[in-house]
């Protein structure tokens, strides 16, 4: 028997049809699969490099929205199935698949019931529509797609949170790459140095292994840390070498210790603070403290600068015993109990490394001056944000103040006259600002402070009256 | 549809409609047990009417006996009613030339339409009697070997097991009914019906509409009817449902049944699935008419356990749990 052409042509359609619409919903769950895919392994490998990692989520995406697309359900759509699939869409009881089976038959006689059935299927091609019975309508799915394309594009800028990366090690290795280049630069410097100084050829030389080796990531951060200040000290070392105390090599070593504070910048607070804590010790240039592991607990490194930084070790109350004008490299000791700095100073009172003060994070105080035995240090404070004030007349800006007692054993009982007496000269070392920023820091701690507002005028007349001068 | 098919297939069921007429004007009501008696006698099969005394089922027997103009008989079931009463036996007569031999002396059996009326009062053996005739349409008496008249039907009434002196029928007789029907107590309407019919003075008589050879005819166009593969399966889906160690047997078959259906039972699904599509004007059978037929061909193969019987389950709930787990998809 042979089946209506008509018919025949209606039934295939109605297959291709439903065979492009399992295609286009598995292209479109596949899309899903990929975009999801990509969401997921995107988010993971962006906070584990700092946003990189984007062709790579892409790939992986790609490859799991493939897979599902090939492994989502496929049928094959005969035109058997094709009838069968029209027989219940269309309420046919079976009709067209019967007639679709038994055209296929090769010794089908054809019995007369069997000609009546392909009549019967015959009649009903006029109600089949390939189009109404298999819309190409979006699967449900789809409704998904547009957010996830959308969290997609986002997705695929750097837009993580520097701090987790950092964390994570995306950053840190950028940041190291970036300081090796310093050291790279600050090698070729010293290579010009060179030729007066050739023993500072393989101080450059080793710094260019070790930024090479940073760069690399085969040499640990702590490690690189630890070679760099070798070679800081090792530059530091040069003044006492054959040129040192010669006037034509002043500049020289001005230059190469101006080099090692460069390095010591390259050993910068943010490298030290990403790099873990060093036990380092307390060698200082010119004034500029190298910051140790305790230092943390009172406050935070400051800037690096030329000028120094805070530095030495300090146990309680952050007083360091900076040598800040002496040039006789002894240490310096703090008068306090317990405050014992253990800076050592090793550098001569240039004009650019000598006479660092440290810059205070509190701005009215940096610290109780240490009256040292042999080292004429000042009190450098802690980690400074702003710089202070220096006073030219000490004499005058440190006038006593009433009540206070004298190193004369008098007690001040009005407003102080004339000079203090001066220590040695050795041993002299400057005021600090305090006194002239106190009104500030009393406006500030007044609206600070939880000061019943009644009693601030009180507090506030009380603080003018201990300012200098202010006073009977 | 060519002129000739359609001609066909409008005498087809112009004819089926007369014959349901024609029965209707004796037998009130119970269209739908109407139609499954025709659908049996067009697919060869016998049927077992199962229902209490006085609900017509032997005029309605008598009835179709009379509308397809067959040769009936019918015998009334009881308890010392012997094989030989049924089939016939061999007779010692005297012949023409004087001698004395042996002459078989036909049965009741020998009609094309056999009633047999309370089926269940006699004994087994007597019951089994039936066995050959209606597997094979011949008996067998004495080692020879006597062909029935085609067609050959066995419509048996049995009144339900519960009640006194009765002989529940042996699974292998149960099985060769293709249907069991169940008669059920008319409706108002059907009572109103009855009683004007019965109990005036004007008697209806049903006229004969159907031939012996058009019955012949329609039973061979019933094997004709084409059925799809995946149609054929869902029967046979459903046929093997019904056993208990079946993966896809519902929990009530698990449950409560001993026994499922036969592969006699697929026979007589489909066959009566052919009957039926043919009947409604379909020329192939659908996964409906199997759902339709699945009834009345398998509600008498199912053995159901003591289980059943203590917590009052009957086998038409089984069926049904098996339709609900078989969806036609």
């Amino acid at each position: 028997m042979v089946l209506d052409e008509a018919l025949r042509d209606r039934i295939d359609e109605v297959a291709r049809r439903r065979k492009n619409a399992e295609l286009m919903q598995a292209g479109v769950r596949g899309a899903l699969g990929m975009l999801s895919a990509f969401a997921v392994v995107r988010i993971c490998i962006g906070l584990l490099t700092g946003g990189k990692g984007w062709s790579l989520a892409f790939l992986l995406a790609l490859a799991a929205g493939i897979t599902y697309a090939l492994g989502s359900p496929r049928h094959k759509h005969t035109r058997l199935s094709a009838a069968r699939f029209i027989d219940s869409q269309l309420g046919l009881e079976d009709r067209l698949a019967t007639a679709v089976e038994y055209a296929t038959l090769d010794n089908n006689a054809g019995t007369s019931v069997e000609r009546w059935l392909f009549v019967d299927a015959a009649n009903q091609a006029a109600f089949i529509d390939p189009d109404e019975l298999v819309p190409y309508r979006v699967p449900k799915e789809a409704r998904w797609l547009t957010p996830l394309i959308i969290a997609g594009l986002v997705l695929s800028f750097p837009v993580f949170p520097r701090g987790l990366s950092w964390q994570i090690g995306g950053a840190e290795l950028q940041q190291a790459a970036k300081r090796a280049d310093e050291l790279f630069a600050l090698a070729e410097q010293i290579d010009r140095l060179a030729t007066a100084h050739p023993e500072l050829r393989q101080v450059a030389e080793e710094l260019r292994q070790v930024g090479e080796q940073l760069r690399s990531k085969k040499l640990p951060q702590d490690e690189a840390l630890r070679l760099l200040r070798e070679l800081e000290q090792e530059m530091q070392q040069q003044p006492a070498g054959p040129l040192a105390g010669a006037e034509h090599a002043t500049l020289d070593i001005a230059q190469i210790q101006s080099l090692a504070q460069r390095l010591r910048r390259i050993d910068g607070p943010g490298q030290l603070q990403g790099w873990g804590r060093s036990a380092g010790g307390g060698s200082r240039t010119g004034g500029a403290p190298v910051g140790t592991g305790e230092y943390d607990e009172y406050g935070d490194y400051g800037d690096g600068s030329d000028y120094g930084e805070p530095g030495g070790e300090s146990d309680g109350y952050g007083a360091y015993n900076s040598s800040r004008t002496g040039d006789s490299g002894q240490p310096g000791e703090a008068d306090t109990p317990g405050n014992q700095g253990a800076g050592s100073s090793r550098s001569g009172g240039t004009a650019a490394s000598g006479g660092s003060a440290g810059e205070s994070d509190e701005d009215w105080t940096d610290g109780e001056p240490g009256s040292g035995t042999s080292g004429a240090g000042t009190g450098a404070g802690r980690g400074s944000q702003q710089p202070f004030e220096r006073l030219e007349n000490v004499n005058r800006e440190l006038a006593p103040i009433p009540g206070q007692i004298g190193p004369d054993g008098k007690l001040y009982s009005g407003q102080a006259q004339g000079n203090l007496p001066s220590a040695p000269e050795d041993q002299q070392h400057r005021p600090v600002a305090a006194p002239s920023s106190t009104p500030a820091a009393v406006e500030r701690a007044i609206e600070q402070e939880n000061v019943p507002l009644a009693y601030r005028q009180w507090v506030k007349r009380y603080f003018e009256a201990l300012e200098p001068g202010a006073g009977n | 549809m060519a002129a000739e098919s359609r001609d066909e297939v409008l005498e087809v069921q112009e004819t089926l409609s007369r014959v349901r007429r024609e029965i209707g004007k004796v037998f009130v009501g119970h269209a739908s047990l109407v139609d499954e008696m025709l659908v049996a006698l067009m697919a060869g099969g016998h049927v077992l009417l199962e229902g209490v005394p006085g609900l017509g089922k032997t005029l309605l027997v008598r009835t179709i006996g009379k509308v397809l103009d067959l040769s009936f008989a019918r015998i009334q079931f009881t308890p010392d009613l012997m094989p030989a009463d049924i089939i016939g036996t061999n007779v010692l007569v005297q012949s023409a030339a004087g001698e004395r031999v042996f002459q078989f002396q036909r049965g009741p059996i020998f009609a094309n339409l056999l009633l047999a009326d309370e089926i269940n009062r006699a004994t087994p053996k007597t019951q089994s009697a039936l066995l050959e005739a209606m597997q094979e349409n011949r008996v067998t008496v004495g080692g020879q070997t006597y062909e029935l008249p085609l067609p050959f039907f066995v419509l048996a009434t049995q009144n339900p097991i519960e009640m006194e002196g009765t002989y529940p029928l042996p699974e292998a007789q149960v099985d060769r009914f293709m249907f069991k029907l169940q008669v059920t107590t008319p409706g108002l309407d059907d009572m109103r019906a009855i009683i004007d019919r019965t109990t005036t003075g004007i008697t209806p008589e049903a006229g004969t509409v159907l031939s012996r050879a058009q019955l012949t005819g329609l039973q061979r166009l019933v094997r004709d009817v084409p059925i799809a593969s995946h149609v054929r399966d869902y029967a046979i889906q459903l046929v093997l449902a019904t056993h208990p160690d079946n993966d896809r047997a519902p929990e009530s078959v698990r449950k409560y049944v001993r026994f499922g259906a036969s592969p006699r039972g697929a026979q007589s699904l489909v066959l009566a699935a052919k009957a039926w599509a043919l009947m409604v004007g379909r020329f192939n059978v659908s996964r409906e008419d199997m759902k339709r037929m699945f009834y009345p061909a398998l509600r008498h193969r199912i053995l159901l356990n003591f289980e059943a019987e203590a917590e009052g389950v009957s086998v038409d709930t089984v069926l049904a749990d098996v339709l609900a787990a078989m969806p036609a998809e």
